[in-house]
């Protein structure tokens, strides 16, 4: 069972070659360099030498000119003519022209629990290595430093990421990406006051818009005022201008705000605003918050803002019952913020559902390397446990969960306790035991926990023929069927295929954000931005709509 | 013919082949235009002999001048140029700059011996080297790490030699790296030319206002988003150390540092995307861009032995702030020179050991 802490739009923290790839990472300013194009006779001099001679010298002077990229494709043609007539090749220009005529595109993935063969290595330690010499070599690298903390920060060297962090941000105190790095961290960490007063403070967030959208975000994450909520909405009146793609976490975090200030008119138009140019934490807090929004997210900026982002397609996958993909985005989101437990919730979750809980076992104990106390975690550690017969391990993790987490997490531990007692063959107690866990989740007004709840001792109690299994299963599937969840749905798809389909799905009228207009006379269509309410059509014709 | 070759065809700079300059010098061969350099456009390269004496003459005529929009002005950048070119030459013979090409004289021909002034010539006389570094390359570079750090060596003297005369070379790269028979000690040494792009510290020059005198494949990272400098050292003499740096990476990957590194560059902060200023976004991405090429690329072939301390002298050339840029103690000094004097010193020792090493191997 998972259960999430609530999403923020906090800075994500990606590997570096992520980030870089993103806007936020790019400068505000709108001044263009002039462009330096080199003398294409000059390439075609050097060709004509280096094919007279076919000497490695003259190729290195070829694959110079691929600085230029209006010449790029004419020396990829030359180097390949290298690789191919058999001439003399260096590894580095071999590797140079495989690389240019890949266009690039590499990104550093890394997940914790070997995606291959059990025998792997331990989680990281590749690129552990490779930054670790990355780093004695260029020790002011700020930017390794930060992916080398994410790692560290993965397994649980929190006070080594840390050293890493502030070394970083020593080397680079006014780098945006470092900035929101740490204060990532210190979020991570549980000290998300100290990461509002990092950024609170900073000479640059006055100016940057990240910067302001970061500390918003982190005031509501320390439980305080936000110092530049009102700044930030003065900055988007005079910066009216200002490109929307840098504005986007801004403008979301101001939804954020003016939807928990219940002005749900400025919250829903500020939505949209940031959803004209999404990133991809942008797009997933839209995916999180769209019941709350009730905006349509169809538009191509954020169709190609969830391409973008794993944690995106991951709730969309979940959102529509989708197995595979689950387990696909959720290791891609992993492999991009490794030291995150959402996405290994999720995933030992899915594979817990499967009964593929030895898999299960490994995410979590992969996850618990980064935070030993995760709750999340903790609870599907102990579901797991019992679902193997492991009732000692259970019994431990459950009573380790009691100390932690004290009531906050008893109808949980109850529920897992019921399992254990069906798994002895003890019906009566562990019905018992289910009753209490219900009943605690519905006073709670968590009716959908509740019939998920109902729904797993069913499936145990049709397993191991309990005297009134079937029963508790057609009561488990009624309960299911008035409080429908997407746990409760993925777990029938998964287990009851054949009642999967009966499960009635929300289909909540949602708002658009912009509407088209086909004006027959003038030949003309036209968008008309704003919000629209509820029952509006995306294209108005006019002359038949009106 | 290249495209370069049609443009200098039939003027009278090209029509030279077999005459004797009044100094006894007769030319041999035409050679062919190389890339980018200063006389490209403007001068044809000749081969003279004199005895068994070998010399390269740069010849430049008036008459495309002529043919310009605006004559006067064309005629006046063109023997500006020359004379530059002639003058630092000049001073870099007077002041004994061994490592660079020698300056042998300078004097007018006419094309056909008649005193037409336009079939007059300009010739400039200098030292000959018998190959480039890129065609030399294939044969020792990759195979001899020695070899590679003599180069370095060379060419470390020569601009070591060139900014304690005030001179930044700017156009520092390989086929700017010329081979010559060192008639004094023997053997073969390497010598640099080409110093038609330089600028001078004490002296005004035709290319000082330029947003990059050399060549723009070789510039540091700094001139690729237009930045420069204020200070000389940062702007000039650091610029020399960049392009020192990567040649060297040249010499042993076969591939310039700036290819490279362009290669690796997120598309957005490559220059031609880049919207902002040489500043606190840009420069930690210039930084992992270029550890990762030094320590994935040139690292592993290095001699293992001084692998560390060849590792140190790339890094400090090629560090992507122009301002930390150079001898990391000679930074520290009154003035922040570059300290080329000390990194030639630095590169002269390793020569010494990467040599006995590789006698040590032959042994074995």
């Amino acid at each position: 069972m998972r259960i999430l802490p609530r999403r923020r739009l906090i800075p994500k923290w990606r590997p570096v070659t992520s980030t870089l790839g993103t806007v936020e990472a790019t400068s505000t300013a709108r001044k263009k360099n002039s462009d330096s194009a080199e003398n294409a006779d000059e390439l075609n001099l050097a060709i004509s030498q280096w094919r007279e001679t076919k000497n490695v010298g003259l190729l290195g002077e070829v694959l110079s000119f691929s600085v230029d990229k209006d010449l790029q494709e004419k020396v990829i043609a030359v180097g390949y003519e290298a690789l191919n007539g058999g001439a003399a090749v260096t590894p580095i220009q071999s590797l140079l022209i495989h690389d240019l005529g890949k266009n690039n595109g590499k990104e550093e993935h890394y997940t914790a629990v070997p995606l291959g063969p059990m025998e792997a290595c331990h989680p990281f330690q590749e690129p552990i290595q490779r930054l670790r010499s990355l780093l004695r070599f260029s020790p002011d690298n700020a930017l390794a430093l930060l992916d080398f903390a994410q790692l560290q920060t993965a397994l649980g060297k929190s006070r080594s990421a840390e050293r890493a962090l502030r070394t970083a941000l020593s080397l680079a105190p006014n780098n945006r990406t470092v900035l929101r790095t740490l204060a990532r961290f210190y979020v991570h960490t549980e000290r998300p006051d100290v990461a509002h007063q990092l950024i609170k403070n900073h000479a640059r967030t006055l100016q940057d818009p990240w910067l302001m959208a970061s500390e918003i975000a982190l005031a509501d994450a320390a439980g305080t005022d936000s110092f530049f909520l009102g700044k930030a909405k003065r900055f988007l009146v005079d910066y009216s201008k200002f490109p929307e793609s840098h504005l986007t976490e801004l403008l979301g975090n101001i939804a954020l705000e003016e939807l928990h200030s219940g002005n749900m008119k400025k919250a829903r138009e500020s939505q949209r605003r940031a959803l004209l140019a999404p990133n991809d934490n942008v797009v997933a807090q839209a995916i999180d918050f769209q019941h709350h929004f009730g905006v349509e997210l169809l538009t191509p900026s954020i169709a190609q803002a969830i391409k973008s982002s794993a944690e995106a397609l991951l709730l969309q996958a979940w959102d529509a019952v989708d197995p595979d993909a689950i387990e696909k985005h959720a290791i891609d989101w992993h492999s991009q913020e490794p030291f995150s437990s959402r996405p290994i919730q999720l995933l030992s979750s899915l594979y817990a559902y499967r009964g593929a809980h030895s898999t299960a076992l490994r995410w979590i104990q992969a996850g618990l390397r980064t935070d030993q106390l995760d709750k999340g975690l903790l609870i599907n550690l102990a579901f797991v446990h019992a679902n193997m017969g492991s009732h000692e391990l259970a019994n431990a993790t459950l009573k380790r969960l009691r100390h932690i987490h004290g009531k906050e997490i008893e109808s949980f531990a109850n529920a897992t306790e019921g399992l254990l007692a069906y798994q002895l063959g003890d019906f009566a107690d562990g019905d018992a035991l289910y009753d209490r866990a219900v009943a605690e989740f519905d006073r709670k007004g968590n009716l959908q926990l509740g019939a998920f709840c109902r729904l797993n001792q069913a499936f145990l109690a049709v397993e191991r023929s309990h005297p009134t299994g079937m029963a508790i299963a057609q009561k488990a599937i009624d309960l299911v069927k008035s409080n429908p969840s997407k746990d409760s749905q993925l777990l029938l798809k998964l287990r009851f295929p054949d009642y999967a389909t009966e499960v009635p799905k929300e289909s909540p009228e949602l708002r658009k954000l912009s509407q088209w207009v086909f004006d027959a006379k003038e030949n003309k269509l036209i968008e008309t931005v704003g919000v629209t309410s509820k029952t509006s059509k995306r294209l108005i014709i006019l002359g038949h709509d009106n | 013919m290249s495209v370069s070759a049609a443009l200098i065809s039939g003027t009278p700079k090209s029509q030279l082949l077999g005459k004797i300059l009044a100094s006894g010098w007769t030319l041999t061969e035409r050679l062919e235009p190389t890339q980018g350099s200063s006389g490209g456009n403007f001068g044809v390269g000749y081969k003279a002999t004199k005895g068994a004496e070998i010399a390269f003459v740069k010849a430049i005529d008036f008459v495309e001048a002529l043919n310009a929009a605006d004559p006067l002005q064309e005629l006046t950048k063109l023997s500006t140029i020359a004379n530059f070119e002639k003058d630092v030459l000049s001073y870099c013979a007077d002041k004994g700059m061994s490592k660079v090409l020698r300056y042998i004289g300078h004097e007018y021909i006419s094309a056909d011996g008649s005193t037409n002034p336009l079939e007059r010539v300009s010739c400039l006389i200098m030292e000959a080297g018998t190959e480039d570094l890129r065609r030399l390359v294939n044969a020792n570079g990759a195979a001899s790490c020695a070899w590679n750090l003599q180069v370095l060596r060379d060419v470390a003297h020569a601009i070591s030699q060139l900014h304690k005369g005030g001179i930044a070379h700017q156009d520092i790269k390989p086929s700017n790296v010329i081979e010559v028979v060192d008639t004094q000690k023997g053997g073969n040494t390497m010598k640099v030319g080409d110093l038609g792009r330089v600028v001078r510290r004490q002296q005004t020059g035709p290319f000082d206002g330029l947003a990059w005198p050399g060549d723009k494949r070789y510039a540091p990272p700094e001139r690729w988003y237009g930045y420069v400098p204020p200070d000389w050292s940062d702007a000039r003499d650091a610029s020399d150390a960049y392009m020192l740096g990567s040649l060297m990476v040249y010499l042993f990957t076969g591939a310039t540092l700036q290819s490279l590194v362009f290669n690796i560059l997120p598309a957005a902060f490559r220059p031609e995307s880049w919207s902002g200023s040489f500043d606190q976004d840009l420069m930690p991405v210039l930084i992992d861009a270029h550890s990762k090429i030094l320590t994935e690329h040139l690292l592993p072939h290095l001699e293992p032995s001084l692998a560390d301390a060849i590792f140190a002298i790339a890094k400090s050339l090629t560090n992507p702030d122009p301002l930390k840029r150079g001898d990391v103690n000679a930074r520290k000094q009154s003035g922040r020179p570059v300290g080329m004097d000390r990194l030639h010193q630095k590169l002269a020792a390793l020569v010494t050991r990467s040599m006995a090493i590789e006698r040590g191997k032959k042994r074995q």
